[in-house]
């Protein structure tokens, strides 16, 4: 009896210290942190705090933000009232980037292009502009008249295949001059861009830094990191002129960054958006999701980007050629190419 | 296939340097399991993301006089999700390895129980990517420790054909590595963190029964922790159980 019953206490001992241990919840901390208004305030507040790039470069005080704010949450509030309260704390930002989304409703900062005229109106282009003679590849539009090219870039959202852009760019090789729209792209992904800028390069060219954050500190980067892009075969190396507007954001504005620096290029319109920066996600205690801006991205020669590119050639499109059908900046490009 | 040759590497040399002169009392281990995984990866939330992850393990272990020596390989990869948002999917990979070399304590053999006691250096490298999300999107961890493992085993039966095993190890010195802190892209460096900063202990249960004198089979049940207290916080909480198929040589 004595041989069996030792076994057993011992198998019952390291059971019952493998239990103990493997429910001590507390001491593990993988439980979900609160969600009370005022702990997904403070979470919200610090996460940006930690981890959003742009504070030195907006220069923007966020503990004075915090004070500003922070008396306003109380855990009594309705979850309606507590989004209105981040998102007005989220607007102090100026970023086009920053978005908060709830099942309710989403915040997106929008005033980078709603306070300025749109210089855009697409119908009047596709009627009195590209006419029946244009020709679609991929998110391009493209035309050819007197020599000049015309290029419309709408997005860089939807990848293309190279053939989309061999084909616009064989039309194009013919031409004395190129006028490529971007206004009112609002972005996408950083390989179609790339794609398109090497059709300009003739060499190695650098086109960006990118700073990525090292640590919770507001100026804490790693080295800067230089971005170059290689040329492809045949580059298209006759004038350019860029069209722009404050609805170009986000990867546009890197587009109009990246131009900038080509000899063969002139920038007109207005200034680009800005969102200069990588965006990144979060995902609240919540269950809301947090878009901010994760890094800082300078131009060529180290000037951040993410006010936005100013023109060579400033112009805006008057209410009275709008409504006369006139586009004023491609009128402009024509003449500077011809 | 490049694991696979790196385990057989490891059983071959264990075989060839560790062989005891009266013969080898070598096991084989293969251990099917399914894993519930929770982990929180502060980069991207604080919320736990949960979900399960079955995989394989192989492992070969070796009595030579005192000692028991033994080197182990897991991998395993499957899909997380928060509870909060079930439709944002987390792809998340675990690749294990590890060598142990425990001690014999007990001398007397007629209790029909083995206390060992001794060190364990182990390899632990998870991926996670979050799809859903933009940019940035996947994070990893490089963890390698060493540990101080006990390990109790005890037979019982007339024969002794059932035996009972808890193993438990606590990391007491660990090198790691993880993505910049604000990036996806990998740090330069690793980092060394002893008890505090990185957090990482497990046990494991199992219970086997003879059927041929060269095959056991049995169940297991494993539990492992681990947490970064780094800027990039990553707590990972792991509970698999697994089938147990031993093969004596």
């Amino acid at each position: 009896m004595r041989r069996i019953r030792k076994p057993y206490t011992v198998i019952s001992i390291c059971l019952l210290l493998f239990f103990a241990a493997t429910s001590c919840k507390k001491t593990l901390q993988t439980s979900p942190p609160g969600t009370s208004a005022v702990e997904t305030f403070e979470e919200l507040w610090t996460f940006m705090d930690r981890h959003y790039a742009l504070f030195d470069v907006k220069q923007i005080e966020w503990k004075m933000i915090y004070d500003k704010y922070r008396s306003t949450v109380t855990n009594a509030m309705t979850e309606a009232a507590l989004f209105e309260v981040c998102a007005d704390m989220l607007e102090e930002l100026k970023d086009g980037h920053v978005t908060l989304i709830s099942p309710f409703k989403t915040f997106t900062y929008e005033n980078f292009y709603r306070l300025f005229p749109t210089n855009f109106n697409y119908p009047n282009i596709s009627a009195n502009y590209l006419g029946s003679s244009s020709k679609v590849s991929g998110p391009f539009i493209y035309t050819i008249k007197q020599g000049i090219g015309y290029l419309y870039c709408k997005s860089f959202r939807d990848d293309y295949t190279n053939e989309d852009l061999e084909k616009v760019f064989n039309e194009l090789q013919s031409t004395t001059g190129l006028i490529l729209d971007i206004r009112s792209n609002t972005g996408g992904k950083a390989g179609n861009v790339n794609r398109l800028v090497q059709k300009f390069l003739d060499k190695k060219t650098l086109v960006k830094y990118e700073l990525v954050k090292s640590g919770p500190g507001h100026n804490q980067f790693l080295l800067p990191n230089a971005y170059y892009l290689e040329p492809t075969a045949i580059p298209y190396s006759n004038p350019v002129i860029v069209l722009t507007n404050r609805t170009c954001f986000s990867a546009c504005n890197d587009f109009a960054s990246y131009m900038n620096y080509l000899p063969q290029v002139t920038i007109l319109g207005d200034q680009t958006g800005g969102g200069g920066s990588i965006p990144n996600n979060y995902i609240l205690a919540n269950g809301w999701t947090l878009q901010y801006s994760s890094t800082i991205t300078l131009s060529a020669d180290k000037i951040p980007i993410d006010a936005g590119i100013t023109p060579d050639i400033y112009l805006n499109i008057s209410p009275i050629d709008e409504t006369n059908g006139i586009d004023p900046l491609i009128e402009k490009a024509f003449l500077l190419l011809k | 296939m490049r694991l696979l040759f790196f385990f057989l590497c490891i059983m071959a040399a264990n075989n060839l340097f560790c062989q005891p002169p009266g013969g080898s009392n070598t096991q084989f281990h293969v251990r099917p399991y399914l894993l519930f995984d929770k982990t929180i990866d502060k980069h991207f939330s604080s919320v736990p993301a949960t979900g399960f992850i079955p995989g394989l393990q192989l492992a070969a272990s070796q009595e030579r006089n005192n000692l028991l020596l033994e080197v182990s390989m897991r991998y395993g990869k499957g899909t997380l999700s928060f509870s909060e948002k079930k439709q944002l999917r987390i792809s998340k990979s675990l690749l294990t390895a590890t060598a142990s070399i425990l001690y014999k304590l007990n001398r007397r053999e007629e209790t029909g129980s083995d206390l060992h006691a001794g060190l364990m250096i182990d390899f632990v490298r998870a991926d996670k990517e979050y799809s859903d999300l933009i940019n940035f999107n996947t994070s990893f961890e490089t963890i390698a420790s060493t540990s101080l493992v006990g390990d109790y085993m005890i037979k019982i039966g007339s024969n002794r054909p059932v035996s009972f095993r808890n193993r438990a190890f606590i990391a007491i010195l660990s090198m790691y590595r993880q993505p910049v802190f604000g990036s996806s892209v990998a740090s330069d460096s690793w980092s060394v963190g002893s008890i505090g900063e990185v957090n990482k202990w497990g046990d494991r249960f199992s219970v086997c029964k003879a059927i041929t004198e060269r095959l056991n089979l049995g169940l297991g049940y494993t539990w492992e922790y681990y947490r970064l207290n780094s800027e990039r916080e990553t707590i990972s909480s792991m509970h698999s159980l697994s089938i147990e198929i031993l093969f004596k040589l």
